[in-house]
C-alpha cells in the first residue's frame, strides 16, 4: 500500500505520525512510504533519516493525497486540506470528530474512510492511542506545577519535595487513571505528600500496591475533595470521561479557600476541564490567576515535548499502521475489532454513534461495510 | 540582647533571617527581637505572626540599627545602610566579603562584628550555612532543566523521564556535593538516567551506596565529561570550590558538541560559573542560548522559592542566633570554632584571611580579639 505522512500544520504542532524506524518496519512489510518535506524536523528527524529508512520525500500534501492510498497525520486535516482528501483514501489520525461538525461533513462528503486514533478501544475499554499522550500529559503536569510555584512565576514561592527539614508541598490528583498514575509517580519522585483522589475502589487498590509511601489514596467526594484543595500546593486534574465533558470537580467556591500562589494544573482541559475557573491557554502563554491561584491549562500540554510525545505516539498506533496496510481496512477491521471502533465516518456514512448522536445524523453500524 | 530582623532590600530577595518560630524561641532564652516591618511577607509569614509570636514590629530600619545590638539578615548590607552601622555592634547574615571591596572597607570603618554565615564552618570541613541553599538550589536544578527542555522554552522538546516504551532523558552533574546529591535524587525520582562525576572517589563509593539503580557515579575528568557532555539532555554545573573561583568544566568546544536544544544548569554561577559559555541571569530573565545550548545560569536560585528557602535557612541559622545571643559573640566564638570561624570584620580589624587577601589588608587573627 502507499501511505503517506503529512506535516502537521496546525499551531504549535510539532510531532509526526511515523518515525523513520516506523517507515522502515513499513518498508519490510512491503509498502511505500511517502513523507512531506520537513514533516519531521521539530520531532528531531531529518529527511536524510527518512530517505536512509526507505521513504520518498513529497514536496506537498496535495501530491501525497493524490497518491497515497492511505494518509497519516497526528492531528485532524485542516480546512486547507479538505479538498484533497479523496473517495476511498483511508485517513487515520486523531479526529474528535464529535466537537467538530464542520469537519464531520466534509469527511462525509469525500467518501473517505476515516479511522480515528481516540475512538481506537481495546476490550478491557483502555484507549491504547490516547494511553501514550495521558503518560506525557501526567508526567509534564508535574513539572508544570514544580515551575509555577516559583515567585517569579505567580506561585508562592516553594520547592516541591522540600529539602532536609522543610515539609514538602502537597499534591493533590484527582482522577487515579493513566495520567493520574503518572502524575502521581513523578510527583512522588520528587518528594512530594501526594494524594490521589479516585471513584474506583479496585483502581485505589491497585493504586495502593504499586505506588510508593508518599501516595496516599482517597476516595473521592466533593467533601474530600473540598477538603484536600485547602492544602494542597499543587491540583491537577485528571479526569477523562471517553468522549463526554469533563465534570467540574473544583468548583469556584473550593478556589476561593485554596493557598494563595497554589498552581492548578488542568489535563482535562481539551475535554472542558475539571476546574470551574479553566480556560484553555496554549504553550505561549500558559497561564494566568484567579483568586491568586495560578492555573495552568495548556491544550495538547504533549505539543511541548514533540520528542517524546512523537515516539509515544508512533510507538502505539504503528502496529494498528501496519495491520492496515497489511489487509487493507475491510480485512482489519473484521479481524481486529480494536481497529473496527475506530471507524468513524467511512465512505460517506458515519459509524461512530457518539458522532451521529452529536450532530443528529443518521448512524450507520460499520459492520453493514464489512 | 536586642535583636533585629531587617527586611531584604535586595532585587528579587524574599527570604527573611528569622521566622515567627524563630522569634518565639528567641523569646524563650530571655532576648528581645525587632522586626522590620513586611519583614516576612515574600515568605508568607505576616506581621501579626511575628507580633503572636512575641517581637516587636518596627517600621523605621534606622530603628533597628539604633536599639539592636545585633542585626540580622539573609543579605549583605547595601550601601544605604552603611552609616547605619554601629560600632560594637554584630551583624550576622551572607557577605561574601571577598567579592565587595567597597562594602568590606564599610565595614572595617564602622567598628561592627560581622560574622559571615558562610565562613561558619563545622570541623568536617562542612558548611552548614550553605549546606540548606545548596539542598534547595539543586532540586530546583532539575524542575529547570526539564521545564527548559520544552520546545516553546527553547528545548529539544523531550520529556526528562521518558514514558513507557520511549527512552528517558540523561542527566549529567558535574559534582557529587550537596547540590549534586541533591539534584541527582530529583532527576533519579524522574525516571531520567543520571550521571554523576566527581573526583573524589570516597565520594563516588558513598553516592553508589545511597543513590537509586538509575544514577551512574563516574570518576571526574576532562575525557569523561567531554564525552557525556554529547548524550546529556541536561548537564547540571554543582562544583563548589569553597571561596574561590570555580574551574570552567565545561569548554565552549564541548558545547558545541551538544545536542540542540539540551540545557545547561550552572548553580555554580554565584562563584563565576563552571560553563565557559556562562553568564548570570535573573528570575524575570532566566535563559539564554549559545550554540543552540540553553543556558540557565540565576544565580540565587532559592529565592525562586521563598518559603521553603526561609525555612531551610532559618532551620540552620537559628541555633547559632541563640548561642551568639545568649554568650555575647566573644564568649560564644572562644567556646565554638565554628562561629569563631564566621568571624570576618570584628572592630575594624579584617579576621578572615581570604578577605584580607583578596585586597591586600592586613590580617588579625580573631584569637587576638577575644
Amino acid at each position: 500500500m502507499d501511505i503517506g505522512i503529512l506535516k502537521e500544520i496546525k499551531a504549535e504542532e510539532n510531532r509526526v505520525c511515523m518515525t523513520p524506524a516506523g517507515v522502515e518496519v513499513m518498508k519490510q512489510n512491503g509498502h511505500t512510504v511517502l513523507v512531506e518535506k520537513n514533516a519531521g524536523t521539530d520531532s528531531g528527524f531529518s529527511e536524510e533519516a527518512y530517505i536512509n529508512a526507505g521513504a520518498e520525500i513529497v514536496d506537498t500534501p496535495a501530491e501525497i493525497f493524490s497518491r497515497a492510498e492511505m494518509v497519516m497525520h497526528v492531528k485532524e486535516p485542516l480546512p486547507a486540506e479538505y479538498e484533497l482528501i479523496r473517495e476511498d483514501q483511508i485517513v487515520f489520525t486523531y479526529l474528535h470528530l464529535a466537537a467538530a461538525e464542520e469537519l464531520t461533513r466534509v469527511l462525509i462528503k469525500s467518501g473517505s474512510i476515516n479511522i480515528a486514533y481516540e475512538t481506537i478501544q481495546k476490550q478491557d475499554g483502555s484507549l491504547p492511542l490516547l494511553t501514550p499522550m495521558s503518560e506525557v500529559a501526567g508526567r509534564m503536569a508535574i513539572q508544570q506545577g514544580a515551575k509555577y510555584l516559583e515567585m517569579a512565576q505567580g506561585g508562592h514561592g516553594i520547592l516541591l519535595g522540600g529539602v532536609p527539614g522543610v515539609d514538602p508541598g502537597s499534591v493533590l490528583v484527582i482522577g487515579g487513571g493513566v495520567v493520574g498514575t503518572h502524575a502521581a509517580k513523578m510527583a512522588c519522585g520528587l518528594g512530594a505528600k501526594v494524594y490521589v483522589l479516585d471513584m474506583d475502589l479496585d483502581r485505589l487498590r491497585y493504586l495502593s500496591d504499586i505506588m510508593p509511601s508518599n501516595c496516599f489514596l482517597v476516595m473521592a467526594s466533593p467533601a474530600t475533595v473540598r477538603k484536600l484543595v485547602k492544602e494542597a500546593d499543587v491540583v491537577v486534574g485528571a479526569v477523562l470521561i471517553p468522549g463526554a465533558k469533563a465534570p467540574k470537580l473544583v468548583t469556584r467556591e473550593m478556589l476561593k479557600t485554596m493557598k494563595k500562589g497554589a498552581v492548578l494544573v488542568d489535563v482535562a482541559i481539551d475535554q472542558g476541564g475539571c476546574f470551574e475557573t479553566s480556560k484553555a491557554t496554549t504553550h505561549s502563554e500558559p497561564t494566568y490567576v484567579v483568586d491568586g491561584v495560578v492555573h495552568y491549562c495548556v491544550a495538547n500540554m504533549p505539543g511541548a515535548v514533540p520528542k517524546t510525545s512523537t515516539m509515544a505516539l508512533t510507538n502505539a498506533t504503528l502496529p494498528y499502521a501496519v495491520e492496515i496496510a497489511n489487509k487493507g481496512w475491510q480485512k482489519a477491521m473484521r479481524e481486529n475489532p480494536e481497529i473496527k471502533l475506530g471507524a468513524n465516518v467511512v465512505k460517506g456514512k458515519v459509524t461512530y454513534k457518539g458522532v451521529a448522536d452529536a450532530f443528529n445524523l443518521e448512524f450507520t453500524p460499520i459492520d453493514n461495510l464489512l | 540582647m536586642k535583636v533585629g530582623v531587617l527586611k531584604e532590600i535586595k532585587a528579587e530577595e524574599n527570604r527573611v533571617s528569622m521566622t515567627p518560630a524563630g522569634v518565639e524561641v528567641m523569646k524563650q532564652n530571655g532576648h528581645t527581637i525587632l522586626v522590620e516591618k513586611n519583614a516576612g511577607t515574600g515568605s508568607g509569614f505576616d506581621n501579626e505572626a511575628y507580633v503572636k509570636a512575641g517581637a516587636e514590629v518596627v517600621v523605621a530600619t534606622e530603628d533597628i540599627f539604633n536599639r539592636c545590638e545585633m542585626i540580622m539578615r539573609v543579605k549583605e548590607p547595601q550601601p544605604s545602610e552603611y552609616e547605619l552601622i554601629r560600632e560594637g555592634q554584630i551583624f550576622f547574615n551572607y557577605l561574601h566579603l571577598a567579592a565587595a571591596e567597597e562594602l568590606a572597607h564599610a565595614l572595617i570603618k564602622s567598628g561592627s562584628v560581622c560574622i559571615a554565615y558562610e565562613t561558619i564552618q563545622k570541623e568536617d570541613g562542612s558548611l552548614p550555612l550553605l549546606t540548606p541553599m545548596s539542598e534547595v538550589a539543586g532540586p530546583m536544578a532539575v524542575q529547570e532543566g526539564a521545564k527548559y527542555l520544552e520546545m516553546a522554552q527553547g528545548g529539544q522538546g523531550v520529556l526528562l523521564g521518558g514514558v513507557p516504551g520511549v527512552d528517558p532523558g540523561t542527566v549529567l552533574i558535574i559534582g557529587g556535593g550537596v547540590v549534586g546529591i541533591n539534584a541527582a535524587r530529583k532527576a533519579c525520582g524522574l525516571g531520567a538516567k543520571v550521571y554523576i562525576v566527581e573526583a573524589n572517589l570516597e565520594r563516588l563509593r558513598y553516592l553508589s551506596d545511597v543513590m537509586p539503580n538509575n544514577c551512574f557515579l563516574i570518576m571526574s575528568s576532562p575525557a569523561a565529561i567531554r564525552e557525556l557532555v554529547q548524550i546529556a539532555d541536561v548537564v547540571i554545573g554543582s562544583v563548589l570550590v569553597t571561596g574561590s573561583k570555580t574551574p570552567k568544566f565545561v569548554t565552549r568546544e564541548m558545547v558545541k558538541t551538544m545536542r540542540t536544544g539540551s540545557v545547561l544548569v550552572d548553580v555554580a554561577i554565584d562563584q563565576g560559573g563552571c560553563f565557559e559559555t556562562s553568564k548570570e541571569t535573573t528570575h524575570s530573565n532566566p535563559t539564554y542560548t549559545v550554540d543552540g545550548i540553553v543556558h540557565y545560569a540565576v544565580s540565587n536560585m532559592p529565592g525562586a522559592v521563598p518559603k521553603t528557602s526561609t525555612l531551610a535557612l532559618t532551620n540552620a541559622t537559628l541555633p547559632y542566633v541563640i548561642e551568639i545571643a545568649n554568650k555575647g559573640w566573644q564568649k560564644a566564638m572562644r567556646e565554638n570554632s565554628e562561629i569563631k570561624l564566621g568571624a570576618n570584620v570584628v572592630k575594624g580589624k579584617v579576621t578572615y584571611k581570604g578577605v584580607a587577601d583578596a585586597f591586600g589588608l592586613e590580617y588579625v587573627p580573631i584569637d587576638s580579639l577575644l
